[in-house]
C-alpha cells in the first residue's frame, strides 16, 4: 500500500501529465543507459554535454556501447583515413546473417531437395529472390570490403608495433570471408556451384603429402567426390561452424582495435611512436553522438547504394544454372572471381606446387608480414620496398586473375564456341534471345538465302555467319603464332621438328566453314533448334559439329 | 556542431529510403514476378526433359512419343490423357503414374507389348535422377493439349532435315535412330536387349538362309521378320511375332533401301 500511496502523493503535487512525462523519461534514461530525454535532444542539436558527461555513461552500462571506445582521435574519424572499411565488413556479415537465417528457413541440404529448393526461394517465396540477391551480393560485397580493409592497413603501415596480432586475426577473418564465400557457392547445388566446388575439392586433394590431402579431402567432402555428403558439410561450415570462428575471431580482432586504439594518420606521429591511445582532451571526438551519427549515415549510403544495385538490376542478379550433373561439365568450368588467381596458376604448372604450395605460402607470408617487416617507420616515403612488393602483388593478382578466366590458354574446339556463343548452356545467348514466336520453322543456312525467315532470324543468320569467321580466325592466328615460335628455334630437338611438321600438315580453325540452323515446332510452346556448323579442311572430307537444343516459349534464362 | 541536425536527418532519411521505399519497389512487383518464375521454371523442366526424352525415351516410344508396335506404347495419344489411369485402375495423377513407371520401370511385358521396361530412376538402380524425371514427365505432359485435340500440327514436327544430297547409308542411318530399332537390337556392335544385335549383320546375312542373299535377307527381315526367326536372343531362344510386321508399310521406300544399305555396312 506504501507505494500506492507515495504514487498517489507524487500525482496530487506534480498533476498527472507532468507525472507521466516523468515516468517516460525515466524510461528513456533506462532504454538509453543513461541519457534522458533533454540529453538526446542536447545530443541532437549538437550541444556540449552537462557535467558529468552523461554521454559516457552509455559507453559503460550498454553492452553493444560498451565495446566501441567513448572518443577517438579526430584524425582518425575522417572517412579518407580509414574508409570505415572495418565497420562496413562487420556490417556486410550481419547482411548476411539475417538474410542467411532467412534463406534458410526455405532450404534443406540434401541433393534431392537443395535445387528445388532453390526453385522455391525464387518463384514461390515472396521476397525469396530478392533476399538472395542480397545474400549474394553482399558476400561479394565483403570479400572486397575485407580485401580493401587490408590494403588500407597494408598501405598507412597500421599493421606494424603494437598492432601485428590485429593484423594476424585479419589474415583469419580474411580467409574465414573467402571460404565462407566459397561455401555458400555449393549450396543452390546447380552446375556451377558443382564444377566450381569439384576444383576446390581436387586441389585440397592434391595438399601434399598424398596420405594428408587424401584425408584432408575425405574429412571436407565425406567422400572421394561431392554428393551428399560433401553438401552436408558444407552447409554446416557455411551456417554453423565458419560464422562461430568469424564471430570468434572478430571479437580478439576488435578487442586489439580498441585497446591500442586506430593508429592515426603516419605524418602526425615520430618515426615509430605510437600515440594512437594518448588522445589530447583538444584532439577528442567522441563517440556520442558525433562518430555514431557518422557510422549510421554511411552505413545507410552503403544499404542504399546495395539495394539500389539490386532493384535497378544494375546487379544482375543470384546465379542459378540447371540441376548439377556429374556426367556433365560444362564447356568453361570457372571458379568464383576471388579465387581466379588461383585457377590462373593452377594453369602455369602442376596442382600440388601451384594449387596448394603456392596460395598457403602467399596467405602464410600475408599473415606473418608485421614480424618479418622491421622498418620502423609507417610513412610510405620510408617504405619503397613495401609499398613497391604491394604494386608487385597487385599487378601479379591482376594478371593471374585474368589467366584465370577461359581467355587464357583454353582452347575449345572452335565449332563448339561458336555454337556456345550463340545458344549458350547457361544463360540467354542471342537465341534465345530473340522472341519465341519469331523463331521461324525451318531450315537455315549461313550459305542461303534465308529471307524466308522473320528478321530476327536472319540477324541470327549473320551473327552465326560472323562467329563462325571470328572463331576461325582466331584459331589460326594462334595456330600461326605456335609455327612461328617452332621455326624459330634455332636447334630444334626431333620432338619440336615433329610437332611442326605436324602443325604445318594440319588446315586448322573452320575452314570454309558455315552453319546451319534447323527450327522445328516440337511440342505446344516447344521448339527444337539444332545448330550444326560444317567446315572443309584441306584435303579432308566435310566435318560437321552439331548439338540441339529445346526452347520453351515460357523459360527465361535473362539476367541468371 | 550546428550541422549534426542535418546529418541525422539525412541519414535517418537515407536509411528510410532504403528500408521501405525500395522494399516496396519489390514487393510491387512479387505478385507478377512470381508466377513468372513458376512458368518460367516449368517452362525449363520441358526443356531438359526434351533433351532426357531424346536421349533415353526415343528408342521405345519414338521420336514423337507415338510408340512402336510391339515394342512400346504411345504416350502421345487421346487415350493416354484421358482413359490410361481408368483402364489400369491407378487412383494417383496421370504425372504420379509417369514419374512412377519412369522410375520402376515395367519389369514384366505385358501383352501387346513384350519389351520391358528399365528402371530408370537412380533409387532403383537406373541413371536418372529424380529432377530429370520430374522434367522428362514434364515433357511428356506437354502433349497433352495436342495429344487430346487431336492436333497433328505441332505434335507431328518436320523431321530434322538430312543434307540434301544424303548418301542412302545415311538416310539408314537417320531411319535406325528414328524407328528406334535400337530399342531392342541395341546399338550396333553392342548388346541386344531384346533382339539380337546387328553388329556383323553384314557378314552372317549372306549365309543365314540359303538362296538369299545378304541384302535379299536383311530386306525380308524387316519387311517380313516372321519369315526366319533366329534362334538365339538375348533372352533365350527368340519368339516369333516379336518384332513389329508393319515396316513394309511404314517405311518409305528410300527409307527401306538406306536401312538396308546401312545394315550392310555392319561388318
Amino acid at each position: 500500500m506504501g507505494v500506492i500511496n507515495n504514487v498517489t502523493q507524487e500525482i496530487r503535487k506534480e498533476g498527472l501529465f507532468q507525472w507521466m512525462l516523468r515516468q517516460l523519461d525515466v524510461l528513456i534514461t533506462r532504454l538509453t543507459t543513461g541519457l534522458n530525454w533533454n540529453d538526446l535532444r542536447s545530443m541532437a542539436r549538437g550541444d556540449e554535454p552537462r557535467r558529468p558527461n552523461p554521454r559516457l555513461t552509455v559507453h559503460s552500462e550498454s553492452f553493444f556501447f560498451h565495446i566501441k571506445p567513448s572518443y577517438y582521435h579526430q584524425s582518425v574519424t575522417k572517412i579518407g583515413h580509414t574508409f570505415r572499411l572495418g565497420l562496413l565488413s562487420t556490417y556486410f556479415f550481419l547482411i548476411e546473417l539475417v538474410t542467411g537465417i532467412f534463406l534458410m528457413i526455405y532450404y534443406a541440404p540434401t541433393p534431392e531437395r537443395a535445387y528445388g529448393d532453390m526453385l522455391n526461394i525464387i518463384s514461390g517465396v515472396p521476397f525469396g529472390q530478392f533476399v538472395r540477391d542480397i545474400h549474394r551480393l553482399g558476400a561479394e560485397a565483403m570479400v572486397i570490403v575485407v580485401f580493401l580493409h587490408m590494403v588500407r592497413t597494408y598501405l598507412t603501415g597500421s599493421y606494424k608495433k603494437p598492432r601485428q596480432f590485429t593484423w594476424l586475426t585479419g589474415v583469419i577473418l580474411l580467409l574465414a570471408t573467402l571460404f565462407l564465400s566459397f561455401s555458400g557457392y555449393l549450396l543452390p547445388w546447380d552446375q556451377l556451384a558443382y564444377w566450381a566446388v569439384t576444383i576446390g575439392g581436387s586441389m585440397i586433394d592434391k595438399a601434399p603429402p598424398p596420405v594428408l590431402g587424401k584425408t584432408a579431402q575425405l574429412i571436407l567432402l565425406g567422400a572421394p567426390a561431392i554428393g551428399a555428403a560433401g553438401l552436408l558439410r558444407f552447409y554446416l561450415l557455411h551456417v554453423l561452424f565458419v560464422p562461430l570462428i568469424v564471430i570468434f575471431v572478430f571479437f580478439i580482432h576488435y578487442y586489439k582495435v580498441v585497446r591500442v586504439g586506430i593508429s592515426l594518420p603516419s605524418l602526425q606521429e615520430e618515426i615509430g611512436q605510437d600515440t594512437a591511445k594518448r588522445v589530447p582532451a583538444d584532439k577528442r571526438r567522441y563517440y556520442l553522438p558525433d562518430v555514431f551519427t557518422d557510422e549510421m549515415v554511411f552505413l545507410g549510403l552503403i544499404t542504399f547504394i546495395l539495394l539500389a544495385l539490386i532493384i535497378f538490376g544494375v546487379y544482375p542478379g543470384a546465379p542459378l544454372e540447371h540441376h548439377a550433373n556429374p556426367n556433365k561439365t560444362p564447356l568453361h568450368t570457372e571458379a568464383p572471381w576471388y579465387f581466379l588467381w588461383i585457377q590462373g596458376l593452377l594453369k602455369l604448372g602442376d596442382p600440388t606446387i601451384m594449387g596448394v604450395i603456392v596460395p598457403t605460402i602467399v596467405f602464410g607470408l600475408l599473415a606473418i608480414i608485421p614480424y618479418i617487416d622491421f622498418n620502423p617507420s609507417r610513412k610510405a616515403k620510408d617504405r619503397p620496398v613495401a609499398i613497391a612488393l604491394w604494386m608487385f602483388s597487385m599487378a601479379v593478382l591482376v594478371v593471374l586473375t585474368w589467366m584465370g578466366t577461359p581467355y587464357f590458354m583454353v582452347e575449345s574446339p572452335p565449332a563448339e564456341e561458336v555454337v556456345q556463343i550463340m545458344l549458350p548452356e547457361e544463360k540467354d545467348g542471342p537465341v534465345r534471345q530473340t522472341d519465341w514466336e519469331l523463331l521461324t520453322v525451318g531450315e537455315w543456312d549461313t550459305t542461303q538465302d534465308n529471307s524466308a525467315a522473320s528478321f530476327d532470324v536472319q540477324q541470327l543468320m549473320v551473327l552465326f555467319n560472323d562467329l563462325i569467321h571470328e572463331e576461325h580466325e582466331k584459331v589460326v592466328e594462334r595456330h600461326e603464332a605456335k609455327v612461328n615460335d617452332l621455326r624459330s628455334i634455332r636447334n630444334p630437338t626431333p620432338e619440336e621438328q615433329e610437332e611442326l611438321a605436324k602443325l604445318l600438315a594440319t588446315d586448322p580453325g573452320l575452314p570454309n566453314g558455315s552453319g546451319k540452323m534447323i527450327i522445328e515446332n516440337w511440342q505446344e510452346g516447344l521448339k527444337k533448334v539444332t545448330m550444326r556448323v560444317f567446315w572443309t579442311p584441306e584435303g579432308d572430307s566435310e566435318q560437321t559439329f552439331e548439338k540441339t537444343f529445346y526452347i520453351h516459349d515460357d523459360s527465361n534464362y535473362d539476367g541468371q | 556542431m550546428n550541422n549534426m541536425m542535418n546529418k541525422i536527418t539525412v541519414g535517418i532519411v537515407v536509411l528510410l529510403l532504403t528500408a521501405s521505399i525500395f522494399v516496396l519497389f519489390v514487393a510491387r512487383d512479387e505478385p507478377a514476378r512470381l508466377p513468372a518464375e513458376e512458368a518460367n521454371f516449368a517452362g525449363r523442366s520441358v526443356e531438359n526433359g526434351a533433351l532426357i526424352f531424346e536421349a533415353n525415351c526415343v528408342g521405345c516410344h519414338g521420336v514423337q512419343g507415338k510408340g512402336i508396335p510391339g515394342v512400346a506404347p504411345s504416350i502421345n495419344s487421346p487415350e493416354f490423357f484421358t482413359t490410361r489411369l481408368q483402364e489400369v485402375g491407378y487412383v494417383g495423377s496421370l504425372r504420379s503414374f509417369i514419374e512412377g513407371t519412369v522410375n520402376a520401370g515395367r519389369p514384366v511385358g505385358s501383352g501387346e507389348y513384350s519389351a520391358k521396361m528399365a528402371t530408370w530412376g537412380q533409387e532403383y538402380g537406373g541413371p536418372l535422377r529424380p529432377d530429370q524425371i520430374h522434367d522428362v514427365a514434364s515433357f511428356i505432359l506437354n502433349w497433352e493439349a495436342t495429344a487430346v485435340a487431336g492436333e497433328s500440327t505441332a505434335a507431328q514436327p518436320t523431321p530434322t532435315p538430312l543434307a540434301s544430297d544424303a548418301s542412302p547409308i545415311e538416310i539408314g542411318t537417320a531411319v535406325y535412330t528414328a524407328q528406334g530399332c535400337a530399342g531392342c537390337h541395341g546399338e550396333p556392335g553392342g548388346a541386344g536387349l531384346v533382339g539380337p544385335n546387328l553388329g556383323g549383320i553384314a557378314t552372317r546375312a549372306g549365309s543365314t538362309v540359303p538362296g538369299l542373299s545378304a541384302e535379299e535377307y536383311i530386306q525380308q527381315s524387316i519387311v517380313q521378320p516372321n519369315a526366319y526367326v533366329v534362334p538365339e536372343c538375348p533372352n533365350g531362344p527368340c519368339a516369333p511375332n516379336l518384332m513389329p510386321a508393319t515396316y513394309g508399310q511404314t517405311l518409305a521406300p528410300a527409307e527401306l533401301d538406306g536401312l538396308v544399305q546401312y545394315l550392310l555396312t555392319l561388318e
